[in-house]
This record gives structure tokens, sequence and C-alpha cells, in this order.
């Protein structure tokens, strides 16, 4: 039997603002809503944080829907067995430049030490499994550069570092303050602020934060244990507060606020309205058809428009009637 | 500033309480915070606008009322990014606040042509109701707003009572 393990979706972060149908937003407009239906193939949005459902999983190895450059949809991996694990982005979604979730949901199904950290049900012996495999390097957690020290019956380091790596990213994306505890207090801080390379240069942290109220306990648990609260994402410089502020973590918020200056905790990312397009610009060619090219509101911010053909209108005190042109 | 800062975040996100505990913590000048940044063309107010969060567009005007006048990108004020969204709450409150009913973007719209435009009646009658000109031609179709109302009602059936007021 294949299944499928899907993580929950968030609170929609986003309200829906447009009540014109001609400006119905895109389905990634509710960053988060209703994101698990269409992989329950039309069932309601999932409200545990974990569903296994029985589903046929296509075994033709491919990662789907991986981006590099931007933060992507669900990550689908599959390991060697028949098991198929779907990881649903983190709250702030495709804007967050976090990726890499289905490398990550590879990971998954290749070992169950990951899994287990993903499930949050670590890690008494953490020290002992330590030693999983090198393959969580290429799904996307490790990060060579970072030095921790390995366990005793760890034979490979890097393996060790790169694992354990793994199992505080999952923990925090699964918001496991418990498994945090176990893992920082087994291991040390050196792992807490390594950063998941493939994942937009994520931290523990920045994951843990990413999840909003889900994640707020776990995120706070790494403070504790030591780790940086002004690291960010090396994709786009989001930090902790950003993702705090975005997600309502209020409890979060504060105790960044604590232990940052007030010119560390507001400093900007490099993310601008670009990062917002989509929520900026409704004036599409695709949205606004009835609108001729000459009196098509501009973009903010400004964009490019792709070509297209408008239909004709005739305004009978308009001063462009009938119009039929093509943007360019 | 060269990007968002948190308070730009919890204002998408919508988050009066985070939006609150931030401006409390905020070192510089608060103008300097609440203008509208350099790279982006947004200010918080802004960003607001765009994500219907009313709640802390009140929070932002009460911290600075001066903030319904700052304009971000191709000179678009919050008053026509909420417009543009059709978030009628927003936008009362921030002409609430006394921004500039008629105030142009820079190829001349006013709120009320976005509004139109984008087919949003609950704002465009909100403008309308606040004295907003009807009749104003502006950008490079010369078109008033009840050419936008017009175009808009052909498709949209929810518009044509709209179009029929004008």
């Amino acid at each position: 039997m294949s299944y499928s393990l899907v993580c929950e979706s968030l609170e929609p972060r986003m309200r829906r603002v447009s009540t014109s149908p001609l400006l119905q937003r895109p389905r990634r407009w509710n960053l988060g809503e209703g994101l698990g239906e269409g992989l329950l193939h039309g069932s309601s949005p999932l409200k545990a944080q974990e569903k296994l459902v029985h589903s046929k999983v296509e075994s033709d190895g491919e990662d789907e829907g991986e981006g590099e450059g931007q933060g992507e949809g669900e990550g689908l991996g599959q390991g060697e067995g028949q098991e198929a694990f779907h990881i649903l982005p983190p709250e702030p979604g495709r804007e967050s430049g976090i990726g890499g979730l289905n490398k990550l949901a590879a990971a998954l199904s290749s070992s169950s030490a990951l899994l287990s950290a993903w499930r949050g049900d670590v890690v008494e012996d953490a020290r002992g499994r330590s030693c999983l495999t090198d393959d969580v390097d290429r799904f996307g957690c490790g990060t060579p550069s970072v030095a921790v020290t390995p366990c005793r019956s760890c034979t490979v380091p890097h393996s060790s570092a790169v694992a354990i790596v793994g199992m505080l990213h999952l923990a925090a994306l699964g918001g496991h303050a418990e498994a945090i505890k176990t893992l920082s207090s087994t291991f040390g801080v050196d792992a807490i602020d390594a950063r998941a390379s493939r994942m937009g240069g994520a931290t523990a942290l920045c994951l843990a934060a990413a999840r909003g109220q889900t994640g707020e306990r776990a995120a706070i648990a790494l403070l504790r244990a030591g780790a940086s609260p002004a690291a960010g994402l090396t994709r786009n410089g989001l930090r902790p507060a950003h993702f705090a502020a975005w997600c309502r973590s209020r409890e979060l918020l504060g105790e960044l606020c604590r232990l940052l200056s007030p010119t560390e905790l507001h400093a900007p990312c490099s993310s601008g309205a670009g990062q917002f397009q989509h929520l900026l610009f409704p004036f599409t060619p695709e949205r606004t058809p009835f609108l001729p090219s000459c009196a098509t509101p501009p973009c903010y911010p400004s964009i490019s428009l792709r070509p297209f053909r408008s239909r004709g209108h005739h305004i009978a005190d308009g001063a462009s009637a009938d119009v039929s042109t093509t943007h360019a | 500033m060269t990007g968002l800062g948190p308070v730009h975040y919890a204002a998408l996100g919508g988050s009066a309480d985070c939006l609150r505990i931030l401006l409390e913590q905020h070192p510089c000048p608060r103008e300097e915070l609440l203008s509208a940044d350099t790279a982006s063309d947004l200010s918080p107010l802004h960003c607001a606008a765009l994500s219907g969060a009313e709640e802390c567009a009140r929070a932002l005007l009460s911290a600075s009322p001066a903030l319904a006048s700052a304009r971000g990108a191709n000179g678009w004020l919050p008053l026509h990014c909420a417009a543009a969204t059709g978030n009628v709450a927003v936008l009362e409150a921030v002409l609430a606040s006394g921004c500039e009913l008629d105030a142009a973007e820079d190829s001349g719209l006013t709120a009320l042509h976005i509004a139109a435009a984008a087919g949003h009646s609950d704002c465009f009658l909100a403008l309308r109701a606040a004295g907003a000109d009807t009749n104003r031609r502006a950008g490079p179709s010369r078109w008033t707003p009840s050419c936008f109302a017009a175009a808009v009602a052909k498709v949209d059936p929810t518009f044509e009572g709209v179009a029929r007021l004008i």
C-alpha cells in the first residue's frame, strides 16, 4: 500500500481582499488556505498537523515543483520504498524564499530518524542515530561548512553533521519544541545556526518562525538554546522578525524584541515590492480584458505587460471607443 | 532603508498587535520608519492597504497621519492601493485621515478611476459618496471614471447598478 504524508496548511495569512468577480485572485492568493485540497483530491483543508492518507503515488522518481530561485509549492518526495511525502510550504508560502521542500520530503522517506524528527518523536537516542546518510546533504538540509562535533559512533563526521542539521530543520519545520530541546541539548549549539543551503539558506529558527503560531514554541526553544535571532535567509534576507510579524507570532516577536537591539530588529530585508507583484497589481490583461490597452491603469509597481489582444468596446462618451489593440 | 522591514510584513500579514509591538521598539525617527521605502516604494500603509488590514491601517495612521499622503511607485497613494484591491474599510480610514480625495497618480488617474477599472463597486460608491469627481478625464485614454464604470458594467453584471448611478 502506498501512502502520502501531508503536513498541515496553517491559517491563511493574507485575507482575500477582492470581492469583484473580475479580479478573483489566483488560488495562491489565499496563502496556505486550502493548499492541501489539491493533494487530497478535493477534500477539505487539513486540520491535523500530520495526516496519513492513502493514495496512489506515481513512481517515476521525479521531484516536481522544485524551484531553486523561488520558494516553491508543496514538496513531493519519494524514497526507495513506496512511501511518498508531501510537505506543504511554510505559511508565507511562495514569497518566503524558502525552497527545497520536495528535496526535504525525499529525505524523509530515506531515513527513519529524519521522519522521527519531522514527527517530533525524536530522539532520545539521537546520538546513536546520527549516522544517517550522505543523501541528506543532497536532499537539501545539509551544509558541509557547518562544524558539528560528530557522535562517537559516527564514522563519517560529515554525515553526522548533515544529519543533525537535517533533524533540527525538520523538527523546527514541524514546530516540535521538545524535539528541539532534546536535539540542542544533545548536540550543543554548533548546529543550531546551520543553514539549509537548498532552502534559501534558512536556519532552523527561520523555518520555525515561518510556521507561524504552530512553530512559535519551537522558535522560542531555539532562541533559548542559543540560536541567532538575527540570522536570516541568504536568498532574500528575510529574518525571524519578518516571519514573526508576517505570521502574527506575537510571543516570538516579543522574544525577538528582547534579544535584538531596535536597529537589528527593524533591519530591512532585501526583498521589495516585486516580491508581491501578484498582490500589487490587479490590472493584468488577463484580469481586465475589457479594458483597452490605452485605458489600462499602470502597474504597481511598474512591470511589463505581456502582449494581449483586447476585445473591442464601444463606450458612448469614451475617447477610446471601439478599441481593439495590442499591448506592446 | 533598502527593503521591507518587519513593520511592512506586519502590515502585509494584518497583524495589528505585532505592528504595535514593533512601533514601540523603533529607535529611529518614526517618520523614517513610516515613509515609503526607497527600494520598494512601499510604505507600511501601502502594505496595509494592499492586504486589507484595516486595524493595521488605523494603527499606522494614528502613529503618523502623514502616511496617508505618502506616495509610492508610480505616484500611488495608499488610497489608490485600497481602491485597486477593493479594501473599502482601509479606503475609508485613509479618507478619514484627510487624504486628498481626487489625488492623481503619475498618469493622472484618481482612486475613483482605479476603483471603477477594477470593478470594486463598494469602493467606487464610497469614493463617490465622499464627493469624488466622476467626470475627470485622465490617463492616455482620457477616460473618465464613468467610462471605466460603463466598460466594467458590460462584463460584470454586479457593476451595472453602479454605472446607472452615474
